[in-house]
């Protein structure tokens, strides 16, 4: 009865991140979907939490900004408290113990990746609070895309060029073959000294020939 | 004196890709095809039926179902399935002679249980509301205000025009993507072609 609701816009997504020699990379694909439609075909779906520590989220787009948003704030008066540079795990923790208080109605899939004073980190928190440290992973509906990339080519000790070219990959395989994620692929790579956020990495689908008349 | 017909080769379930070259258009006669939507079995189902049933008429009487005689035949196909829905969104497009000898073209736009009618333009499936307002503006010149510039619509403009309606529902749907198969029908017969579309 009364008004039936749109779905909620969620980031259909493909996210993906792992761990090399120097640092971390992570990256994501723009697409946001309502149900079978695209919502916004560029969103940034890579959050700032700190310098140092980024997040890539799936889920519910809302609840992802907001969360992000939340950690981000949290975690600057914190490190201002502390007077150190943060750390992913704080990050991961605040971020598990707001979930899980949520049991799972919060609907947000975050996988963060920094590189703070204990080294670099992957880590993966789930919308029901499920915490995992690793050194690469991928989330979202593209995930299994992606992580079939993933596992094929990861090594340890990774050099740049090759972690770049590998998390892109996974990204472009979740793309093209799952239909939640779509548009351009979005890279993160954090490094200790260094973070380079490269927005539109690579374009893996373009529009192709336009009407000639 | 021509219609032209558009839909894409993408099969899915879900959010996985099954087939980037699925080919929802197919040719019924000689001057017809049918375009179909919706759950594929039944569209592979419908159409042979369809086509063996065309077969089966001009064996009885010598001479090729035209356009409006498919299209009455479809419609009663699918209300025969009345009570178990044969899930096939369909159009049907083609030319026909009048009774002066012009050559027309037409569309017919159906749902699942085979009410059809006859318009200048039709679009159906899971992007057909995308596709659907785009056309009305462009061939049928609705919802434009009266200073603005009405292009009439020539062979050019209307295969340049099915191209940009599936690349803007490509654009906006998940399920729509891969290739975009675009049919042209006239008194000569039926000629395809093919456009790449966006494959994310």
């Amino acid at each position: 009865m009364g008004l039936k609701h749109k779905p909620n816009v969620k980031t259909g997504t493909t996210i993906a991140g792992l761990i090399y020699k120097d640092g971390v990379v992570i990256g994501a694909d723009t697409r946001a979907t309502g149900g079978s439609i695209v919502q916004v075909k560029d969103c940034d779906k890579v959050h700032y939490i700190a310098d140092n520590i980024y997040a890539c989220g799936a889920g519910t787009a809302a609840d992802l900004h907001q969360v992000a948003n939340m950690i981000s704030a949290q975690i600057r008066l914190h490190s201002l408290n502390t007077g150190r540079k943060p750390k992913v795990a704080t990050a991961a923790t605040m971020a598990r113990r707001h979930l899980f208080k949520y049991q799972g109605y919060i609907s947000a899939y975050l996988i963060f990746g920094g590189c703070d004073d204990d080294g670099s980190h992957i880590v993966c928190v789930d919308a029901n609070g499920f915490t995992r440290v690793e050194k690469f992973t991928s989330q979202g509906s593209g995930s299994l895309a992606a992580l079939s990339v993933l596992s094929t080519r990861f090594k340890l000790n990774l050099e740049r060029e090759e972690a770049m070219n590998i998390v892109t990959d996974s990204i472009a395989a979740g793309i093209l073959n799952d239909m939640g994620s779509g548009g351009i692929v979005n890279l993160c790579v954090i490094t200790r000294d260094k973070t380079q956020y490269l927005k539109h990495h690579r374009v893996v689908s373009s529009k192709g020939v336009m009407g000639d008349y | 004196n021509a219609e032209y017909m558009g839909g894409h080769t993408r099969l899915s379930e879900g959010y996985s890709i099954l087939s980037r070259d699925v080919e929802r258009i197919q040719s019924i006669g000689k001057n017809c095809v049918i375009g179909q939507a919706g759950f594929h079995g039944d569209n592979q189902f419908l159409y042979k039926v369809l086509q063996t049933r065309a077969k089966i008429f001009e064996f009885d009487h010598g001479q090729a179902l035209d356009c409006h005689s498919t299209a009455s035949l479809l419609s009663n196909l699918l209300y025969s399935r009345r009570f178990f829905p044969i899930l096939s969104y369909c159009l049907v497009a083609g030319v026909e002679q009048d009774s002066q000898g012009q050559w027309k073209g037409r569309v017919y736009g159906y749902d699942v249980v085979g009410s059809f009618e006859s318009r200048p333009c039709e679009a159906t499936g899971e992007a057909g509301t995308l596709m659907l307002p785009l056309l009305d503006n462009q061939v049928e010149f609705k919802n434009l205000g009266p200073n603005a510039e009405r292009v009439p619509l020539t062979r050019e403009r209307a295969v340049g025009l099915i191209q940009d309606v599936l690349q803007a529902a490509t654009e906006r749907d998940i399920m729509t993507g891969d290739f975009g198969q675009i049919v042209l029908i006239d008194k000569d017969g039926v000629q395809q072609r093919r456009i790449p579309l966006r494959r994310d």
